[in-house]
């Protein structure tokens, strides 16, 4: 088994260069010197819930990390050849890592389960480098650490994957922020930038489950979701039922509640249950929710001449739209995804 | 000290400087709707089926209840720092209603979205929107 070198914890040294980045970002938004917003209560929420990502899961969840991380060495004794750290070996795995990345990300929205995790970093109606820290508590809980397997079986030692993921979250966090514009064309082409990111953080139908690249936007230009931002259309952030209220906790946990108040419903069948917690969000047994596909199509069908741009279906809802009954949602669960 | 617990205490001071500077630079205050109307589009906004038929803005412009045609609903738009929120409620998605003096209180049944409050400027106006959840003797009333 070849031996890994002593890689730098990323999540370490970040911490300060997070924040010098982000009082230089209010210091030019608030002198107007640069595009954005930020509100007192949401940064400082956002924040602490990116303190709480990174102490919740060892108070909680250190031996479910432990054991994730036992069966990521379990499978690794199974791979044919066992990769050296060198630059060539940390590239191959980045960029698989990468790909890796994206289907964890797009199951993240489009699994209800992943969706109540993570819809905690898309839940401000703010863009800037302060939601970049605005983190999932639960990730541990999610089981998408399977698709790491693959890359273990390829001969890459789980220390090198975590460090590939620690400096995909790096560059990431670059990217949450409207200071910046667009970049360079063959920057924009291969890279995921701020201007592709906050597409993804869009709550406009059009932008709704796009953009799920961690480093390289070319992903969702392989796979079909990738949307540019249109310039005509400025972006709203944040999931379709915006939430009312700053606790972290609730933040935390709202989407969870939401699915266990869903799953306890009275007369559903198992199927029925199991589809609340696994099935896209927005699903529901009797059709009285949206999701993004839904709204997509309803978008269309009140602007059809946007019919077919980027992010919009051929044609309208018709006969799909559901009836609105979105009362039946003011008090449970979002009526789409988000975002 | 190790270094998680350096993280926790550098966040925590970090967390604190940055809601102080926030704070200082005039950041925390939530925008007031300049009328009734601007109220009502905002609503209109997350809402675009219904139709609106009367908003009852509060005192200050920070929050508004409204009336929709033909839907059992009262709207709900308040503002959220820069953002605004809107919300379409019945009986059914409230716990609670109060009323102190000039303000209705709202508890909600929606976890992420727990309270509502909007002042009047007058005791009959809020008696009348808090009205709308129910019989006013089954509420509490503190006017």
């Amino acid at each position: 088994m070849p031996e890994m070198p002593d890689l730098p914890k990323v999540e370490e040294f970040a911490g300060p260069i997070y924040m010098v980045l982000i009082l230089l970002e209010i210091f030019l938004i608030t002198g107007k010197k640069a595009k954005g917003l930020y509100e007192t209560r949401d940064a400082t929420v956002s924040v602490a819930m990116g303190l709480g990502s990174a102490v919740v899961p060892l108070l909680i969840g250190g031996i479910v990390l432990a054991g994730i991380y036992a069966i990521l060495f379990w499978f690794y004794q199974f791979a044919p050849v066992k990769w050296e750290f060198t630059l060539w070996a940390f590239l191959a795995c980045f960029l698989l890592d990468d790909l890796r990345y994206y289907w964890s990300h797009r199951f993240s929205h489009t699994i209800r389960w992943g969706w109540a995790n993570h819809v905690i970093h898309h839940s401000s109606q703010h863009y800037n480098l302060s939601t970049a820290l605005r983190q999932p508590w639960f990730s541990f809980t999610t089981g998408f650490f399977v698709l790491k397997i693959p890359l273990v079986l390829l001969g890459f030692h789980p220390a090198m994957i975590a460090f590939a993921g620690s400096v995909n979250l790096l560059y990431q966090f670059f990217i949450h922020t409207e200071t910046v514009g667009r970049m360079h064309p063959w920057i924009e082409a291969v890279f995921n930038t701020p201007s592709h990111h906050r597409v993804h953080h869009g709550r406009n139908p059009r932008y709704l489950d796009s953009n799920y690249a961690g480093v390289l936007i070319i992903w969702d230009k392989l796979f079909g979701t990738f949307v540019p931002e249109d310039d005509t259309e400025p972006v709203r952030y944040g999931i379709i039922k915006s939430l009312g209220t700053f606790n972290p906790l609730r933040v935390a946990t709202h989407e969870y509640v939401a699915i266990g108040q869903d799953v306890s419903r009275r007369g559903l069948s198992l199927k029925q249950r199991l589809a609340y917690v696994f099935a896209p969000p927005g699903w529901s047994h009797d059709g009285s929710r949206k999701g993004s596909r839904a709204l997509k199509a309803d978008f269309v069908e009140k602007h059809p001449e946007l019919a077919g741009r980027p992010g919009l279906p051929l044609s309208g809802s018709g006969m799909m739209q559901a009836p609105d009954t979105r009362e039946a949602t003011a008090s449970g669960s979002p009526q789409g995804t988000n975002v | 000290m190790t270094a998680f617990q350096l993280l926790v205490v550098f966040s925590v001071v970090s967390i604190s400087l940055m809601a102080f500077l926030l704070h200082r630079l005039g950041q925390s205050t939530n925008h007031a709707f300049t009328d009734g109307a601007a109220a009502g589009s905002v609503f209109l906004e997350e809402f675009p089926d219904s139709r609106v038929d009367k908003v009852a803005l509060s005192g200050d412009g920070r929050a508004a209840m409204l009336t929709l045609a033909n839907e059992p609903y009262i709207g709900l738009v308040r503002a959220m720092g820069k953002f605004s929120l809107a919300r379409k409620v019945g009986p059914q998605s409230v716990r609670s209603v109060e009323v102190h003096e000039t303000t209705v209180k709202l508890k909600l049944r929606d976890f992420a979205d727990p309270d509502f409050s909007i002042t009047f400027s007058e005791t009959k106006e809020a008696e009348r929107w808090a009205g709308y959840f129910g019989p006013l003797e089954e509420q509490e009333t503190h006017a």
